[in-house]
């Protein structure tokens, strides 16, 4: 149950009570803010490797290399302050010509671009005046080769700087630690040619990579560079896959860009070189409240651009950039909402254990709802993000439980008998969920033990923005490494469902976090109905159990024989016979799994055997999967346990309703 | 169970499995996918097109290709 004040919690208990619900708009989506691209320049200038940073009095450094047609020239660009009406146009010869890459990066005052010319040359040029002016190249070292796809710097917060380059095969990297360059060093990889680089400072050098293992597959990698955060003092983490291409296919990842606005959003391109060929920018971010080194990220989304070179990013205030050499774009950064709470007119939330929906009409008597997603009202926009606080009036002033939140899905206007109202509806993180398809196959465990059910899990869900959390969780959840396919088209819900069959734990979705919870029948109560907190109705039911046996076949692949294991409720057996289950899994290799496998069904099968329902005036932290006491003398139940497994709550003040319908079953 | 589509990539004539690019998976091959013994080697030419049986949709351990066509 979500914690309540103690004033919050004696004004759902009072005789009397003045309900109080809080909804709220939000220009968010899962959480993250929903970046709204506004393209502010269009040139002529070619696409070709360029750069992008923002130094701390916000204005846009830009730099770009024109074509080997045009002598590989090295450009600079400042916008004092950027915003639609610049002239972002104007660029600077450098008089650096024969450029391979470039790559630019600040911190305060100071700004660096770094480039590689075609003589092996590695240079820095440094302003300390936000850009305005520039020293002289400073020649830093030289290349193994000039075979360099991949050039990324970034400041630490102390003025130190990490030049990474990827010369062929090798990433190098190069420290300046109190203004001194220390010499290049080569990480601890094997891969084959590397055909991009990005990095971003957070405690640790988070990297992007783009590139080839070392059978010639298509690879885009993140990886950290230790600064002693999640990784030790200059080692490197293993290279983490975010997504692959065969060899003999037709796609390619190449040029990455990176930058932590708010969580760590990274562009990169997808090449298709069949029919019909295409250069796009793809973009992603990292899951919020998960650490870079988790590698859990965002499906990636196009972008609508043709670009081989792709989209430098960086921010500053309140805005987010994109830059390419002929373009170049603005999103509002800053969290925006808008409070509907004084006009909702009614409301209904409804939860259950695979999926929930929020259904608010809104007072438009006077039109003030007559546009939504316009003007005052852009942040109330289909795909934006709504939050609901259930609450009451208390001693404290209006009080409520928040961390519900749901994505509007559609909206309807409404205008009959002189009464107009907006009736928005929305869906919880499951709508999310059941729309996620795969893209491709996916497989897991196949020779060695890569990711267990649990760690599956987090990363299907962190494909469609929502972070993994236990608050309670089964051993085999966390120890149970299955073969495991996800085939192309698949849906997220299946693909959930699928592995929550092998574990006896469940899922709650709230706000932009999927619980874990293993229920277990020794669960204590989390709250008490039927005395402090009245039971207005209530129906109780008990039955027997739907299946009392479960037979679990296995495979025992160092023995080449089945495996199998009956589990059974003897109990059940001896009131209705045995009701069984057959089920199949070559994956099970061992008869401790098949039995654990077993033991689930027939949790799942006690649970289920026991259910009913009662209407209770709102208790603003009720959670699905709660353990909750019953006393209903009339019924029986003296501090009867049940779990929670449905919840629907009505706020109707026009006939004085405000109350939750709670469906229960076993615990 | 499922059926699916696929085009074979590669094929081990001596533990009789195969590389598959099922359909809608452009980016990434299922490999070690057992094939019916029914299927003459001769027959299973790279770049064919194949019928996968899932027998469970996500486990390829339980999958069989079952015709070579195309």
């Amino acid at each position: 149950m979500r914690e309540l004040s103690s004033t919050l919690l004696a004004a759902q208990q009072q005789a009397s009570r003045i309900p109080y619900v809080k909804v709220e708009a939000s220009n968010k989506h899962a959480g993250v803010v929903s970046l709204r691209w506004e393209r502010l320049y269009t040139g002529s200038e070619a696409d070709y490797y360029h750069a992008l940073t923002m130094p701390g009095d916000g204005s846009l450094l830009r730099v770009r290399v024109t074509p080997p047609s045009d002598g590989r020239k090295l450009y600079r660009q400042r916008v004092a302050s950027p915003a639609p009406q610049s002239d972002f146009s104007q660029w600077v010869y450098t008089s650096q010509y024969d450029v391979v890459t470039v790559a630019a990066c600040s911190l305060g005052s100071e700004a660096s671009i770094f480039w590689i010319k075609g003589d092996r040359k590695l240079y820095h040029l440094k302003s300390t005046d936000y850009g305005a002016s520039w020293g002289s190249p400073q020649l830093l070292t030289y290349t193994p080769t000039t075979a360099i796809n991949g050039l990324a710097c970034a400041y630490k917060p102390n003025g130190d700087i990490a030049l990474l380059f990827a010369d062929q095969a090798t990433l190098y990297v190069m420290k300046r630690l109190n203004d001194s360059w220390q010499g290049k060093v080569a990480w601890d990889k094997s891969t084959g040619d590397l055909s991009g680089l990005a990095t971003v400072y957070d405690g640790d050098w988070n990297l992007f990579v783009t590139g080839q293992d070392t059978d010639d597959n298509f690879r885009l990698w993140s990886l950290v560079y230790g600064d002693g955060s999640d990784v030790a003092l200059e080692s490197w983490s293993a290279l983490k896959e975010l997504a692959a291409a065969p060899a003999d296919g037709d796609f390619e990842y190449r040029t990455a860009f990176m930058d932590k606005p708010d969580v760590c959003r990274c562009f990169f391109v997808e090449s298709f070189s069949g029919n019909e060929a295409y250069s796009r920018p793809y973009w992603s971010y990292s899951i919020p409240g998960t650490n870079f080194i988790d590698n859990l990220w965002h499906e990636p989304v196009p972008f609508n651009l043709s670009s081989q070179y792709g989209l430098a990013v960086a921010h500053h205030s309140g805005y987010c950039w994109l830059s390419c050499p002929c373009g170049v774009w603005r999103a509002e950064l800053s969290p925006q909402s808008l409070d509907l709470s004084t006009d909702v007119l009614s409301l209904r939330e409804e939860l259950s254990p695979t999926g929930g929906s929020l259904n608010v009409e809104l007072r438009n008597d006077d039109g003030r709802y007559a546009a939504p997603g316009e003007g005052d009202l852009s942040v109330l926009d289909i795909g934006g993000q709504l939050d609901f606080g259930p609450g009451y009036v208390t001693a404290q002033g209006n009080e409520v439980s928040s961390g519900l939140s749901f994505i509007l899905s559609s909206y309807q206007h409404t205008s009959a008998g002189g009464q107009s109202s907006l009736v928005l509806n929305a869906a919880d993180g499951w709508s999310l969920v059941k729309g996620w398809r795969a893209r491709h196959q996916f497989r897991w465990n196949q020779e060695v033990e890569e990711m267990s059910v649990g760690q599956i899990l987090a990363f299907v869900l962190g494909r469609v923005g929502l972070k993994l959390e236990v608050k309670s969780q089964s051993s085999v959840l966390t120890g149970y490494y299955p073969d495991f396919t996800i085939n192309p088209a698949s849906s997220g819900d299946a693909i959930i469902q699928r592995l929550l069959s092998f574990v006896p734990d469940v899922l709650l979705i709230e706000g932009n976090t999927v619980y874990v919870v293993n229920p277990l029948a020794a669960d204590s109560s989390d709250y008490s109905y039927g005395q402090s907190h009245p039971v207005v109705e209530g129906s109780y039911r008990r039955a027997g159990w739907g299946l009392n046996r479960v037979q679990v076949e296995g495979y025992d692949p160092a023995q080449g024989e089945a495996i199998v294991v009956d589990s059974f409720s003897w109990e059940q057996v001896d009131r209705f016979y045995d009701r069984l289950r057959q089920v199949e899994d070559r994956n099970l290799d061992t008869a401790a799994r098949a039995g654990e496998r077993g033991e689930a069904y027939l949790r799942q099968a006690e649970m289920e055997a026991v259910n009913g329902a009662i209407l209770t005036p709102v208790n603003c932290g009720q959670q699905l999967y709660d353990v909750v006491d019953i006393t209903d003398s009339r019924a029986g139940l003296s501090v009867a346990k049940r779990r929670v497994v449905g919840l629907t709550l009505a706020y109707r003040p026009r006939r004085g309703e405000y109350q939750q319908r709670l469906i229960l079953g076993g615990v | 169970m499922s059926l699916r589509k696929a085009i074979l990539k590669n094929f081990d004539s001596g533990s009789y499995t195969a590389t598959v690019q099922l359909a809608g998976s452009r980016k990434v091959y299922l490999e070690g996918v057992t094939v019916a013994r029914n299927l003459p080697a001769a027959e299973m030419a790279l770049g064919r097109r194949v019928a996968v049986i899932f027998f469970d949709e996500h486990n390829a351990r339980d999958a069989v290709i079952i015709a070579v066509y195309g």
